[in-house]
């Protein structure tokens, strides 16, 4: 009809045209297998709708007529299994059960999880967990320091309830910062360089931390719901060599006055600002050696002869000096 | 053969988008985070918070790798609906699983997860119909 022959393969798909005109389905997709051809009547095992004979013409009928095959046959390879209806829907619940069963045990993992728990608020300053406490603060270090390499030295400390971080510097300078989390994970990354001054691991102190908080709340009034961080700095003085280990303590309430230090054992507690107890022994001593000063002196004005109007002013600027000298004394604790 | 092509681009897209959905609901729950550096960073990122961004982004790929493993257009459908369904679900969890911390944004599991079901219901219901698409992807009669 189109030119070929009769035996030879017709357009892919569509079968061949019978000597009386009907076509047979031959390329359907899924005639084979049934599930998604929507072909209703189509046999499983891959065999063919059995072809019916053509009709026998009846006396008058046209010589030829085409008989469409229901429904419409459709591209595709005749053997090609498809993915159906039913393949998605097992393949939506099987997804829904994994997704169900890895996030309730994710949920399950992370209502427990220290990392989780510090990230939820659950872990406070005074909480046993949190790694203020001593025990919980060596067992960071001790993780610090096996992240840390051979010989390093704390140059300082930056703790929180929740993280520990550490600067360590090598004897060559090298310098890294290690973290630590609740779960005692370690991170560490480079961090420059610096001249090794700072504490070896086992002299820092860890019972200080806690305590620390404690001494603060009742000398300094600062609450330990408020802290913000702990701090350690180590270090020597440029001035005289001498080593300036102490702590920091950072609040967050009240606006003023909410920064405290203490010396590297945790007395010697202090606002920021205020001198250390050394420098206040010194203003102690310097302002009773004044304040001695001053009543000698008066007591010489008071014999010497001199007029009336004088001594008058050298007496009120006696008292004048007398109070500003009481005034050191007592800030500085005398 | 093209059973176990299709059982295969399955199990690919399942797997990447189940891996999407969990690398996605870490890092909403964590939030924003930095690390590295010679500063301490007020919220240090997780160990492997890098990886999962990582992963998220390749496991897009990952789930169209898949699709195209099927062949099919209905498969393709159904990964798209499962894909946005799976996020709008992870959201929803993430703000208000049991787990869920005090800085969680309800506004954004609730926004993020009706946009994303919105946008993935129809392409898995119409993927799980016994009509399904009438485009083919890849090869004739998907």
């Amino acid at each position: 009809m189109f030119g070929r022959k009769k035996d030879e393969g017709g357009i892919p798909g569509f079968g061949s045209l019978s000597r009386g005109g009907s076509v047979t389905p031959s390329g359907i997709p899924g005639a084979a297998s049934g599930e998604g051809s929507g072909i209703p009547g189509a046999s499983p095992g891959g065999s063919q709708r059995p072809v019916s004979p053509p009709p026998v013409r009846e006396a008058g009928e046209p010589r030829t007529s085409f008989t469409p095959p229901s429904p419409g046959p459709q591209l595709g390879h005749p053997t090609r299994w498809q993915i159906g209806p039913w393949t998605i829907r097992l393949f939506v619940a099987l997804f829904i059960a994994a997704f169900v069963v890895v996030f309730n045990a994710e949920e399950q993992r992370r209502l427990d999880d220290p990392v989780e728990r510090a990230a939820r608020g659950e872990v406070t300053v005074q909480s046993s967990e949190s790694l203020l406490q001593a025990d919980q603060f060596e067992t960071a270090l001790d993780a610090a320091e096996g992240a840390a390499p051979d010989g390093a030295t704390v140059e300082s400390i930056r703790l929180t309830p929740t993280r520990v971080d550490i600067t360590v510097a090598q004897r060559d300078g090298a310098r890294f910062s290690i973290g630590v989390d609740p779960a005692f994970r370690v991170t560490k990354n480079d961090a420059g360089a610096a001249e090794p001054a700072g504490l070896p691991f086992e002299r820092v102190p860890t019972a200080v931390p806690a305590r620390l908080v404690r001494t603060i709340e009742g000398k300094l009034g600062l609450k330990p719901a408020d802290l913000d961080y702990l701090l350690l700095n180590t270090g020597k003085s440029s001035f005289d060599g001498k080593r300036t280990d102490s702590w920091g303590a950072y609040y967050s309430k009240p606006p003023l006055k909410n920064d405290a230090m203490a010396a590297l054992d945790g007395t010697d507690v202090r606002l920021i600002g205020t001198p250390d107890a050394k420098t206040r022994a010194t203003l102690r001593a310097s302002a009773r050696r004044t304040l001695a000063s001053l009543d000698q002196a008066e007591q010489q004005i008071r014999s010497a002869p001199m007029s009336t109007a004088v001594r008058k002013q050298a007496l009120a600027n006696i008292r004048r000096a007398r109070a500003q000298a009481k005034k050191n004394l007592e800030e500085a604790g005398g | 053969m093209s059973r176990i092509r299709a059982l295969i681009g399955l199990a690919v897209v399942g797997g990447c988008v189940l891996f999407a959905c969990w690398a996605l609901f870490d890092l909403v729950r964590f939030g924003s985070c930095a690390s590295g550096g010679p500063y301490v960073s007020a919220r240090e990122c997780a160990p492997g918070t890098g990886w999962k961004i990582m992963g998220l982004t390749g496991s897009i790929f990952g789930i169209l790798l898949g699709v195209a493993i099927t062949g099919s257009a209905r498969a393709g459908l159904a990964a798209w609906g499962i894909g946005f369904c799976g996020l709008a679900a992870t959201f929803l969890l993430a703000s208000f699983g049991p787990a869920h911390g005090p800085d969680n944004q309800p506004a954004l599991g609730i926004g993020m997860g009706v946009l994303f079901g919105l946008m993935g219901l129809p392409g898995l219901l119409g993927a799980m119909s016994a009509r399904g698409p009438k485009v083919a992807v890849g090869s004739p009669g998907g």
